[in-house]
């Protein structure tokens, strides 16, 4: 067997951590809002944000990949390279599971048991449930992926330079937002970057968020191939 | 095929200024059991690091199975490090675990891996996060019998375990290696356990190789001579003394010398006692901190 | 088991020992199988290795001898030739220590003969 395949067979142990955790977050948070939206006078309609949950958690799970299974795999012999791919086609592969079964969450949501009777808009999203099947997918596809990826480069950030370095690194990203929005208040950018926001339609971020991933990934894996056990 | 499975030649690793393993050169040849010793924080668990590349040298070569090991398959597929400090998963069982190594080692063997277990008594289905330090102990134990990797490192693999268990560790250690033959290095303060299943002794001290010797010829090796301390001082006079102990007048002297019959009827005929040196003892005397005693060896 | 042996000297020099004993004792009689490597290493908890060195070191001395394929076995004419070595070796390590502590304790060469005889 190829090492990358068996780093993904060892993140199927895991389904618990990878698959059915984020579905209980999401499904519980679903139903007290199903519940409140039951309570709630029946012209009213009810939207929520409780779908960023399972984007938060695929962060959580790029940090924990790194914090746990990094060490484990390198203890059986696994070159670096093989993790990473491993670690990505896993997380590839789920935000895919994620975003189809989501898009046919939102699908019934807005088309088949409208708001499940109650008005709650929880999958079925404005803004975020635009366009057509390919399109609603890769928006949920991409955030996930994304929001991975950035928890992964954080997990190697870590592994990398320890804590003294996750400490600098917060200092300067906070020092560089900082000065950043100084200078688009100096320069008078905030108009141009409201208009982009306003204008960026969900699938052009999904565009957008592609591109990091990639970028973050590529990162991440210039710092995994010096991290040590 | 060469039969040199691991080759260090002037390896060095620098943390700032400190160096915790300074210009040692040593070749592990296939097939033997190596005891590789020394005590805490001489540098043996870099040099181990090193090889199995979870670590990166400063300078120096290193190669294992003549190829360089980083990101190496060809070298890591054929090697098994289990070390005290191993971690798993949160959400692993032991069954989990078993898995997992069943993945990477082209050699495991997952009957075996069971019944070793089962020996050592570790519950298939426990949580990794439950086992007391024993039984996490035992697991690696038992990931590194069942993989037979043809290089397998042990460094510390016992840490909680009882007597009982450590000689099971031995038995089947000994058992499995005359079946499958393999090379296997094992790193350990229980000198006084290990020292006659090893093969060759490797010594580490303060980063620096001390000693690379075949095991039976470090046995008697140095020998002590105790007695009135007058006379023991006239006999040592002029030999390598690598351990002194004074009680009263009485003085016993250890002589890093192999013993010559000679000798020991000179000795004896001054009325003095004479007895050889363990390995523990000669390893302790060795690397007990004194550099004039460090001199005597080289 | 494995407390036998005595980590202060070679231990293929102990291992070859048991053997020369087993031979002078009669346990392995002449043209008899010696327990293999891995059973020696296996008996005494020790390394293979060193076990063979021990049992190549009689092979050297022709006290035992290969047969391919099957093992080794004791050598015809081994016990004869162990029993000499040995009395030289008693001769050293006994006889002359017990002549040097008589001489310390001023027991004369007939009072040490008398001595033996007394516990034959």
């Amino acid at each position: 067997m190829h090492p990358v395949q068996g780093v993904v067979k060892m993140y199927m142990r895991e389904k618990m951590g990878w698959v059915l955790l984020p579905w209980i977050i999401l499904g519980s948070s679903f139903f007290i809002n199903l519940f409140i939206a039951a309570l709630m006078p029946m012209d009213e309609h009810l939207t929520t944000g409780g779908i960023a949950s399972i984007f938060v958690y695929m962060g959580v799970i790029g940090i924990l990949s790194m914090s746990q299974t990094f060490p484990f795999a390198l203890g059986l012999s696994v070159r670096r390279k093989d993790f990473f791919a491993g670690t990505i086609l896993m997380a590839v592969m789920v935000s895919l599971f994620t975003s189809i079964v989501l898009y046919l969450l939102s699908y019934i949501e807005g088309f088949g048991l409208v708001g499940w009777g109650v008005q709650l808009y929880f999958f079925h999203l404005p803004y975020l449930s635009e366009g057509n099947v390919a399109e609603q997918i890769l928006v949920f596809f991409s955030i996930s992926l994304c929001l991975f990826v950035t928890g992964f480069t954080i997990g190697c950030f870590f592994r990398r330079f320890g804590k003294i370095g996750m400490t600098t690194l917060a200092i300067v990203s906070i020092g560089g937002g900082t000065l950043l929005s100084y200078m688009a208040t100096y320069f008078d950018w905030w108009v141009t970057i409201g208009h982009y926001l306003a204008d960026l339609t969900a699938v052009n971020m999904a565009y957008t968020l592609l591109p990091i991933s990639v970028v973050l990934g590529f990162i991440a894996y210039l710092l995994l191939r010096r991290a040590t056990a | 095929m060469s039969t040199k499975v691991v080759e260090a030649i002037h390896l060095s690793k620098s943390y700032g200024t400190v160096k915790a393993v300074d210009d040692v050169s040593l070749t592990i040849e296939a097939n033997k059991i190596y005891g590789l010793l020394g005590r805490n924080g001489a540098g043996k668990t870099t040099i181990m690091h090193m090889i199995t590349a979870q670590l990166f040298k400063t300078s120096g070569e290193l190669r294992v199975f003549s190829e360089e090991p980083y990101e190496n398959n060809n070298v890591l597929r054929q090697v098994c490090f289990i070390k005290e400090s191993q971690k798993y998963p949160d959400a692993f069982r032991v069954n989990d675990v078993l898995a997992s190594a069943a993945l990477f080692f082209p050699n495991w063997d997952a009957g075996y891996a069971l019944e070793l277990l089962e020996e050592f008594r570790v519950p298939l289905k426990r949580r990794m996060k439950k086992l007391s330090r024993g039984m996490l102990s035992a697991v690696g134990i038992v990931i590194g019998l069942a993989s037979r990797a043809p290089l397998t490192i042990f460094d510390e693999p016992y840490l909680g375990l009882d007597a009982v268990a450590r000689s099971l560790f031995y038995d089947r250690l000994m058992e499995d290696y005359a079946l499958y033959p393999r090379t296997v290095i094992l790193s350990t303060h229980l000198i006084d356990e290990v020292s006659r299943l090893l093969e060759h002794i490797i010594v580490i001290d303060g980063g620096k190789l001390l000693l690379d010797e075949e095991a039976d010829l470090l046995r008697g090796r140095a020998y002590t001579v105790t007695g009135p301390a007058a006379k023991v001082d006239s006999f040592v006079s002029g030999k390598k003394v690598i351990h002194e102990e004074l009680l009263g007048g009485f003085k016993s002297a250890s002589i890093y010398e192999s013993l010559i019959a000679s000798e020991q009827r000179k000795a004896e005929s001054l009325g003095l006692d004479f007895a050889p040196v363990t390995i523990q003892q000669l390893i302790v005397y060795l690397t007990n901190n004194s550099k004039s005693r460090k001199e005597a060896v080289v | 088991m494995a407390n036998q042996i005595d980590d202060s000297r070679p231990i293929f020099v102990q291992i070859a020992e048991r053997i020369e004993d087993d031979i002078i004792g009669g346990g392995l009689p002449e043209e008899t199988q010696v327990p293999s490597t891995n059973q020696f290493a296996a008996f005494y908890g020790i390394n293979p290795a060193t076990a063979a060195k021990g049992v190549n070191m009689l092979v050297d001395e022709q006290i035992l001898y290969k047969k391919r394929g099957i093992g080794m076995f004791v050598a015809a004419g081994a016990k004869e030739k162990l029993m000499d070595k040995r009395k030289e070796q008693f001769y050293e390590q006994y006889v002359v220590t017990m002549i040097r502590e008589a001489e310390k304790l001023g027991i004369t060469a007939e009072q040490l003969t008398e001595m033996i005889h007394k516990r034959g």
